[in-house]
């Protein structure tokens, strides 16, 4: 794995201020991230850890359900709101992945997720990683 | 910087490399995994044989990128408290087994899939190979190594001894940490298939699987305790023939 420089803000807008450096990535779970990172194919410079200070508030609202950046997906999937009200979400969030990767990948981190592709983890095809 | 003259070459200071030492009783004894490497440099004669752990392998260094940066922490392992210096790049996974020497953890995969490396972190089982130690200031960590009280298993183990629930052992301190954090969790208390579900984040390669499920729902206490084996129906001589 290539050095980095580890930054743990106290608040998001100091994570946002030390984001402004180029090569640098968001850590939250770390599940994918740190994955690739081991096969070299994601390199940043700095990583901000982001995790601890992302929402991990779910709430139900008028018309729909509110869902913090850092809930987990085993904190969405064991939410009284979500078993209620989004029983499918549910579903799927439990055919996710295995009970351990559910412990600490976040939601945010999920919808950021990059391709599962073989070649795209592949330190060989680095055109699969052109648009980064 | 980071390894000053008092910092040993783990990165431990004094105290806390004697309390990882007394804990597991390695100070005087070869490691295995010592005389693996030596073994290995020996047969190996110029090949480059050597431990690679998530910090050191795989690096590609150009003149731009960062020095490595190393950071102290303290976290509680197994109920003691640990200060040590880690590379920003150490998983939680190779900080136990190279700097703690608390071997017990395996590496299995190293990327996320086998859960041989499962330990609780704040209560909750997670793949240590895919945590880097970092971000552990101030967290609590158990491992298979902190589950006994002296000589007295955990019933889990107890009861993974009792079903004879492996064959090589590698994958077996994973199965137990997941199934200790499953049974917290209460997912063992329905029926197999859903304690198959919740324990599926740990393979084996020997698929000692019935045994694990037997162990963790007897530790559970949703079956009772038994070996397994003694379960299944023997072929019966006087039988045979018989309609059935």
């Amino acid at each position: 794995m290539k050095p980095f420089q580890f930054v743990q803000p106290r608040s998001i807008e100091e994570a946002l201020a030390a984001s402004g450096e180029t090569s640098t990535m968001w850590l939250a779970g770390g599940t994918t991230l740190v994955d690739l990172m081991k096969l070299n194919v994601l390199t940043p410079n700095s990583l901000i850890s982001i995790k601890p200070l992302l929402d991990k508030k779910i709430q139900e609202r008028a018309d729909h359900v509110y869902i913090g950046a850092g809930c987990t997906m085993a904190m969405v999937a064991d939410d009284a709101v979500v078993k209620e009200r989004l029983p499918v979400v549910r579903q799927s969030l439990l055919l996710a992945a295995s009970p351990q990767i559910r412990n600490m990948a976040t939601m945010a981190g999920n919808l950021l997720q990059r391709t599962r592709s073989p070649y795209f983890r592949h330190i060989d095809f680095p055109r699969t990683r052109a648009r980064l | 910087m980071g390894n000053q003259s008092q910092q040993s070459s783990d990165g431990l200071d004094g105290e806390a490399r004697a309390k990882a030492n007394d804990s597991n009783n390695v100070s005087a004894e070869m490691m295995r995994r010592d005389f693996l490497k030596e073994a290995g440099a020996i047969a190996g004669g110029s090949a480059a044989v050597g431990w690679q752990s998530s910090a050191t392998a795989n690096v590609v260094q150009t003149q731009s990128d960062p020095t490595p940066q190393v950071t102290a922490i303290e976290l509680t392992i197994n109920d003691r408290t640990v200060r040590v210096q880690v590379d920003t790049r150490t998983t939680l996974l190779d900080l136990l087994r190279e700097q703690l020497r608390l071997t017990g953890t395996k590496k299995g995969c190293d990327q996320g899939a086998c859960g041989a490396c499962t330990v609780l972190l704040d209560g909750q089982r997670v793949l240590a190979c895919l945590t880097l130690a970092v971000t552990l200031d101030g967290k609590q960590v158990v491992t298979i190594e902190g589950l006994a009280k002296n000589e007295d298993l955990h019933p889990l183990q107890q009861a993974f001894l009792r079903c004879d629930a492996y064959q090589c052992g590698y994958c077996t301190p994973g199965q137990i940490m997941s199934g200790v954090g499953c049974i917290q969790e209460g997912r063992v208390n329905q029926s197999v298939e859903e304690t198959r579900e919740w324990m599926s984040g740990n393979l084996c390669r020997c698929s000692a699987y019935p045994n694990i499920v037997a162990a963790v729902r007897q530790a559970a206490g949703v079956e009772d305790p038994a070996d397994p084996t003694l379960l299944v129906t023997r072929f019966d001589s006087s039988l045979e023939g018989r309609d059935r």
